[in-house]
């Protein structure tokens, strides 16, 4: 098939949101089959399910309205992103749920309780660069666009997201950092030496 | 590097290749506060990620158009409410009966969602539409007479109602259709026939009268003296006139008009100056489909119509 003109291929999810734009349904339910799992998790993390669908659907609802603005030459995803930050920064902090440690240990619908009350409560900013980054594994590059910052912006924005649930989980934290050391370093792209494990080398 | 730096790096696994690894090993060997966050990271790393992917609600896609058709009904605009109000006032008191009959089996209301979506009924994609966005913008129905035997059989022998309201206009057209070079072959008529025919189905048939029970007794008549005219033209042309539709009834509302009045430009040339414009027109037909509208646009004739004309023509012209 020859190349539309002017030599524009659009990807599939792009020329999708312009159909949208123009009102066609069968579009609207493709977005929504391809992007559905990825934006409801990305709530997921920061609240309960009920809620978080609600939240996905605002940032389908706002994708639809705001699709005719939606500029061909922008990348879908960062687009779609841009919403889903809004959103996710919309919500005032909450609090960090004080759970027993015995409830910790045994339940694990409780683990999952105190790490999404530890996302929500980070400050919006935070909040919604460890998500793209960390739940939506977004690059940077991508996520600072989404969040309309530059890159060391969105870096330091996480470390700050890393630092306040490293004070926050302490309870989840103590005891399963056993080996985690070689596990951060290899993410970090770094192979960390003996003494980088805890209580250093054996 | 400072501690900053580092953990900015560690944070992002992209951004841990930029600069080489060796100055970040350096650094972790030396500072204790920095190996430990570096291990806190990695555990919140998995903390934060689920074994499964976390699934969607299944009748997500349904609950978004629920809330999207909402959203819709109340933005409805205000000129649209309006004139909506003005023909409600004058129908109720024809329809009164019925209305306060409808007032007391309310729509329910869409679930709220939060807490509810796994169990909330979900209408299917296909559901039909509330009444107030159902047809165009004159959906209400209201309480009319049942047609007769009579009036079933008048209303489902007639043509498209577009197309009846068009062919005229196609018949004025000659120029900006392929010239049937004579002795004329036989226009070929599609395996489904033409869409301009009487409704087959039974559910085109339903449509059809409902449609005819919908519309007043005037535009009835109209549209049966319409028929009645095109029934009157010989079959061959007839058939013409239905080949012609099958390029146009795509066109918009606004496209049909610019032919109205582009036809209307074309009588008005004398006899002379209307054989040279479909010579022209006609040569246009036989170029390449990227050339005719430059060509089209050259004509002095063209130059003189408006938008609206000069827009509805090119499309002909680039639809044969």
């Amino acid at each position: 098939m020859a190349p539309p003109r002017g030599g524009i291929q659009l990807a599939p999810d792009s020329g999708d949101l312009l159909l949208v734009a123009a009102g066609d349904s069968a579009a609207l339910g493709r977005l929504v089959t391809r992007w559905c799992q990825p934006v409801y998790a990305f709530f997921e993390r920061t609240r309960e399910p009920s809620a978080a669908a609600e939240a996905a659907l605002v940032t389908f609802e706002r994708l639809v309205t705001t699709s005719p603005r939606y500029p061909p030459e922008l990348p879908f995803p960062s687009f779609l992103w841009r919403i889903a930050s809004k959103v996710v920064q919309e919500g005032n902090p909450g609090e960090v749920l004080d759970i027993p440690g015995p409830k910790l240990a045994e339940s694990p619908a409780a683990r999952t309780a105190l790490v999404r009350s530890a996302i929500a409560a980070l400050p919006a900013a935070e909040r919604a660069a460890f998500l793209l980054m960390r739940v939506a594994r977004l690059p940077a590059a991508a996520a600072a666009e989404a969040l309309g910052a530059s890159e060391p912006e969105v870096r330091r924005r996480l470390v700050r997201a890393f630092d306040f649930l490293r004070a926050s989980l302490v309870p989840l934290l103590e005891g399963s950092t056993d080996s985690a050391s070689r596990e951060a370093g290899a993410e970090a792209g770094v192979e960390p030496s003996d003494d980088t494990l805890p209580g250093g080398a054996p | 590097m400072t501690c900053n730096e580092l953990r900015e790096r560690i944070v992002d696994p992209a951004s841990a290749s930029h600069g080489g690894h060796a100055p970040v090993v350096v650094h972790l060997e030396q500072c204790a506060a920095c190996r430990a966050a570096a291990r806190d990271y990695g555990a919140l790393d998995r903390l934060v990620r689920t074994e499964a992917p976390p699934a969607p609600p299944v009748d997500f896609e349904a609950h978004l158009r629920r809330r999207l058709s909402a959203a819709r009904r109340t933005t409805v605009p205000i000129a649209w409410l309006l004139a909506g109000s003005v023909a409600v006032l004058a129908l109720a008191a024809l329809a009164a009966p019925r209305l306060f009959r409808a007032r007391t089996s309310p729509r329910p209301s869409a679930p709220a969602i939060a807490g509810s979506l796994a169990t909330a009924s979900a209408p299917s994609r296909e559901a039909l539409p509330p009444d107030i966005v159902a047809v165009r913008s004159t959906p209400i129905t209201f309480q009319t007479a049942p047609l007769g035997d009579e009036e079933k059989a008048e209303a489902s022998a007639l043509h498209d109602f577009d197309f009846l309201n068009s062919f005229r206009t196609l018949a004025r057209l000659d120029a900006l259709f392929p010239e049937p070079v004579g002795p004329r072959a036989p226009i070929p008529v599609p395996p489904a026939g033409f869409p301009s025919r009487p409704p087959g189905s039974p559910d085109a048939v339903a449509g059809r009268l409902l449609d005819w029970q919908r519309m007043a007794q005037a535009e009835r008549a109209r549209l049966s003296e319409l028929e009645q005219a095109f029934r009157n033209r010989p079959e061959e042309e007839r058939t013409l006139l239905e080949d012609r539709w099958m390029l146009v009834r795509g066109f918009s509302e606004d496209q049909r008009a610019g032919l109205r009045r582009l036809a209307s430009r074309i009588d008005e040339l004398d006899a002379r100056a209307r054989d040279r414009l479909e010579s022209e027109i006609r040569l246009i037909g036989l170029l390449p489909t990227a050339q005719r509208v430059s060509r089209w646009r050259a004509l002095p004739f063209a130059r003189s119509l408006t938008g609206q004309e000069t827009a509805s023509a090119e499309s002909l012209l680039l639809s044969r």
